[in-house]
């Protein structure tokens, strides 16, 4: 062969491979991980799934007890439980049809395909997962929602309220579960009503079909998507902190002109974030089997606490302001320093309930721990301890042995030594009135989903967790508006887990504490911008006290105390102590 | 008659070996045999008592030593060694039985208001009073109050969660189930002694065995002694609302919110169970001949023997929440939803009936001279006499679904709707 002539061939025949091979690779449009490059009217093209659609076929729904189901012209009878719902389709490619089957018992709800073999019919099963035993009163559907796809739904009635389940199922002759979507009934945290909504539409614009979850939780709808890929389907993980963030961005402009709808607007965020994001700890929304969404950091629900931290605030609702501080305690959620600073103006310009006056009474260098004996004497333990008559202005030094912890149990045997925080949590460190035995009680026990690196124990800080007082049942704690009883027996020793209390609830009472009364009816709350002061008998409403010079005392708040007759509170900010009444 | 100076002289002691050994051997014995009344090892934990003891107060001691010791009741500063001697007011409807009798005399005459006091919701249980008159009661708002014979608050136990049924003062502990689904015991001074947690809420009071056991219901009964232990769990199907009430023949007895009356053998094993046919939601009660009463959700007052055979049913106009109360005639007092309250015969005949403004909800309690005295949702608190006139009926604003308590100097405890716990004297 002449060498020229085969050096063409060779040449025509490069050009047909490289072009065979770009032909085919622009077939399928390739797409980043992500969506920056897709097509921005995709969803003009959504096809919302609807039921019954006509094209694509939907499957038959069973009452109780039914135990077989036509494919074709077999019967499937099942082995164990009974049929909700099958749908006839062809999986391998040859006649007759298969079916794809949902069924149940009261423990598992299966998921198989049944193929008709000549009079018998053969199953394999696809995937299963199991019921808590108070979810009752299974019903299922099923229905294809593409050509490569079909979508079976289980419902069941549980104890607080409705558990879906939807399995997303791929046609071909050994179908496979692409994901299961799980939202399950309220919980404490989580009360609002969680809707799937399933749409099919080509979301990064490769020719493909993708799977697109609406989830409507209250009127919020956030779109989680699932883009289908050569190596098979992969979640987009812009979502859902992207509609979040559009939701919170809307809040936070409509603050200044109206506080009351941006309000409302950051709500939905802080609902959705909860219902949806594992971080919570609260999630309702679950993919295969797990409970919530990693969503990590959300800088937008950060965001959306600060604007409903500050509509409260504006609002004079103060307890409610701390209780949405706590947000801010999630690890995911950390606010950025505008985020801060607007919960920060907030506060300072917010009306306070009363006129609060104070006067400095003393000067410490150190940490002083305040106390009040009685409603004209208060007790400051420092480096060197002394008390103070209000009344007179007359300091009397006092003896260690005079010192009397404010926070003791009504024997008076055992008194509260600090309050720690550890990579147990916070607790209470405990111990007899004379000598040196101690042993701890828990307060709020951390959660075992968020790791301690570092080994700590140190003091909690005045606007962490506080034990407030002793009272006959244990110890009485609060961090911001949270408040908790540590159950005690006589000796001091836990007795039952610690009892949440409602805002409302009545406290434990008599109590022993220097920032609570006896009768348990008013107690203090320090903050940084100033002192909420709560009283029970008011439906639990907290006032808000802030002299107008707060800010010109230089310092941190580092310690309280309320007098007796709730009347008056003494504070140390940086090295002053001051009284304050109002 | 003289005695040998031998005997006591000290050169006797001296010179006798053999009484020298008697008296060291009698000393061992004396030392020994008072072993178990020593003050015994001081803890703070069980683990540092040796086998068979536990920490107890600070002291590492017998169980069945300190069992014996909870189940005694407690002397008051005004209470004689008398009076602590066990009464029938100790928990709901007076006594095991839930016969409502009291061995107070209830005013006779219409009432003044004494005082009240007030919580944050409804108050359902019905107080109890201890042998110092101390009250101690539950409120919905997750309170459990024990107050001073005055009204003023002794202490105060935050529950976190709802309390429905009524306390039981069980020697020198007071114990009561919640919503936080746990049993609690608390000493009289409002300490925790113990808590068992439970797998269902506890809507009904618990009630004291004579065989020292405390029996209370949620998701089925439940046997646990006077140190918080669990000896048994008898799952029932539904929730039990109903308080067990024990009868003579050594049987346990439940209903159920399916409507099946069971009796339980003391170690937790079925004796029998009778389908009423109606849901029951309030506590039996066992009369002195040993027949059971429970009222039904189809309005039906049913008699039932210890073998679990249904003698005879007396029809009222609406359901039967309340628990029969039993005369000391041996009459079954029981209002209805119907609005009346009825007094049966134990034959199951009509003896007579009250026509109140509104359902009846509450248990009727009978003092020391027969005297009813029954709460109405008309809002009204009804004394009636044993011949079923109205003596007397106080308004108290709200309905009153509190069964009354009465304490030993007459006075009328009971809680209604508007959140206040009432004293009426």
């Amino acid at each position: 062969m002449n060498p020229c002539r085969s050096q063409r061939w060779a040449a025509v025949l490069l050009m047909l491979v490289t072009g065979g091979l770009v032909w085919g690779c622009s077939g399928r449009k390739q797409v980043p991980f992500g969506l920056k490059d897709a097509d921005s009217d995709a969803s003009e093209r959504a096809t919302e799934v609807e039921e019954g659609a006509p094209e694509l076929p939907v499957g038959e729904s069973y009452g109780p007890d039914q135990v077989e189901v036509r494919v074709s012209e077999s019967t499937l009878v099942l082995q164990a439980g009974y049929a909700l719902a099958a749908l006839q389709l062809d999986l391998d490619g040859s006649e007759p049809a298969d079916a794809l089957v949902v069924s149940a018992d009261p423990q598992e709800i299966r998921l198989q395909a049944a193929y008709p073999r000549g009079l018998d019919v053969s199953s394999r099963s696809i995937d299963s997962f199991l019921v808590p035993a108070h979810c009752m009163e299974p019903t299922a559907s099923i229905r294809q929602i593409s050509s490569s796809l079909v979508a079976a739904r289980v419902e069941h009635r549980c104890e607080t309220g409705r558990r879906t389940n939807v399995w997303l199922v791929t046609i071909e002759a050994q179908p496979r579960v692409r994901e299961r979507i799980t939202v399950l009934p309220p919980n404490e945290q989580s009360s609002a009503d969680i809707e799937i909504e399933l749409a099919v539409e080509d979301r990064d614009a490769d020719g493909y079909e993708d799977v697109v979850a609406n989830l409507r939780i209250g009127k919020t709808v956030i779109p989680l998507a699932w883009l289908n890929r050569p190596g098979g389907f992969a979640r987009d993980v812009s979502q859902p902190e992207a509609s979040l963030k559009e939701l919170a961005d809307a809040a936070w402009e409509s603050f200044g002109a109206n506080p009351t709808s941006a309000n409302a607007r950051a709500m939905t965020v802080l609902d959705a974030f909860v219902a949806i994001c594992r971080e919570s700890g609260a999630a309702r929304v679950g993919l295969s089997g797990t409970q919530g969404l990693q969503c990590q950091r959300s800088p937008a629900t950060a965001r959306a606490a600060s604007v409903a931290m500050s509509a409260a605030i504006r609002a004079g609702s103060f307890v409610r302001a701390l209780e949405l501080q706590r947000w801010w305690q999630n690890a995911a959620l950390e606010p950025s320093p505008e985020d801060r600073n607007l919960v920060q103006a907030a506060w300072r310009k917010a009306k306070a309930n009363a006129e609060a006056t104070w006067r400095v009474i003393d000067i410490e260098g150190g940490l002083a721990s305040l106390s009040f004996r009685d409603p004209d004497t208060l007790v400051i333990d420092a480096r060197a301890p002394r008390q103070i008559q209000l009344s007179s202005g007359i300091k009397t030094p006092l003896s260690a042995a005079a010192l009397v912890p404010a926070i003791r149990d009504p024997s008076g045997r055992f008194s509260v030594r600090s309050v720690r925080a550890t990579c147990a949590g916070f607790e209470a460190e405990l111990g007899p009135m004379r000598g040196k035995q101690s042993h701890r009680a828990a307060i709020e026990r951390r959660s075992s989903k968020t790791p301690c690196r570092t080994p700590i124990d140190r003091p909690a800080t005045v606007f962490e967790w506080a034990v407030l007082g002793w009272a006959p049942q244990g110890l009485v704690a609060a961090s911001g508006d949270l408040l908790r009883v540590v159950p005690l027996n006589q000796f001091a020793k836990p007795t039952g887990r610690p009892i949440e209390l409602g805002t409302t609830s009545p406290l434990p009472a008599p109590i022993r504490g220097a920032r609570i009364t006896a009768d348990g009816a008013r107690y203090v709350i320090p903050h940084p911008e100033g002192v909420v002061v709560r009283d029970w008998r008011n439906g639990g409403a907290g006032l808000w006290l802030r002299p107008a010079d707060w800010d010109g005392v230089p310092g941190d708040l580092r310690s309280i105390a309320i007098s007796p007759d709730g009347r008056k509170i003494a504070l140390q900010k940086g090295s002053e102590i001051r009284l304050l009444s109002w | 008659m003289t005695m040998d100076p031998r005997w006591y002289s000290p050169s006797a002691l001296r010179c006798s070996p053999q009484l020298l050994l008697a008296l060291l051997v009698l000393s061992v014995l004396a030392a020994c045999s008072g072993a178990r009344s020593r003050p015994s090892t001081p803890c703070m934990s069980d683990a540092e008592c040796r086998a068979e003891r536990i920490c107890h107060e600070g002291r590492c001691r017998f169980v069945e030593e300190v069992l014996t010791e909870l189940a005694t009741p407690v002397v008051g500063p005004d209470v004689t060694e008398s009076d602590a001697t066990p009464r029938s007011a100790n928990g709901f409807m007076g006594d095991a039985a839930h016969t409502g009798r009291s061995e107070n005399r209830g005013p006779a005459a219409s009432p003044t208001p004494a005082w009240t006091y007030q919580t944050g919701a409804r108050v359902f249980a019905s107080p109890v009073v201890g042998n110092d008159g101390t009250v101690y009661v539950g409120s919905l708002d997750g309170q459990f109050v024990a107050l001073n014979a005055d009204g003023s608050l002794k202490w105060r136990y935050a529950a976190g969660q709802k309390i429905y049924p009524s306390a039981l003062i069980a020697g020198s502990s007071i114990i009561f189930g919640t919503h936080q689904r746990e049993l609690v015991s608390l000493s009289l001074q409002g300490q925790p002694r113990w808590k068992l947690p439970l797998q269902d809420v506890v809507d009904a009071s618990a009630t004291l065995g004579p065989d020292g056991r405390i029996y209370v219901v949620g998701d089925g009964a439940y046997a646990v002694d006077l140190l918080g232990r669990l000896h048994w769990h008898k799952p029932t199907a539904d929730h039990v609302r109903s308080a067990p009430v024990i009868h003579p023949a050594r049987l346990v007895i439940i209903g159920t919110t399916e409507g099946s009356l069971v009796a339980l053998r003391p170690d937790g094993s079925v004796a029998w169970s009778v389908q009423l046919r109606g849901a029951i939601e309030g506590a039996a009660s066992v009369d002195d001949e040993g027949y059971i009463y429970t009222g039904t959700g189809r309005g039906e007052i049913v008699q039932v023997d210890q073998t679990g055979t249904v003698r005879w049913r007396f029809k009222t106009g609406d359901e039967v929440r309340a628990t029969p109360a039993i005369a000391r005639d041996g009459t079954i007092i029981v209002g209805s939803y119907d609005g009346n309250v009825y007094a049966i015969s134990p034959s199951g005949g009509l003896r007579w009936k009250v026509a109140t403004g509104g359902r009846v909800r509450a248990s009727a309690r009978i003092d020391a001279d027969g005297r009813i005295y029954v709460g109405s949702q008309d809002n009204f608190l009804y004394c009636i006499d044993p011949s079923g006139s109205v003596l007397w009926r106080y308004n108290v604003g709200q309905d009153v679904d509190s069964t009354v308590e009465i304490g030993s100097d007459g006075t009328l405890y009971f809680g209604s709707d508007d959140g206040g716990v009432h004293a009426l004297r």
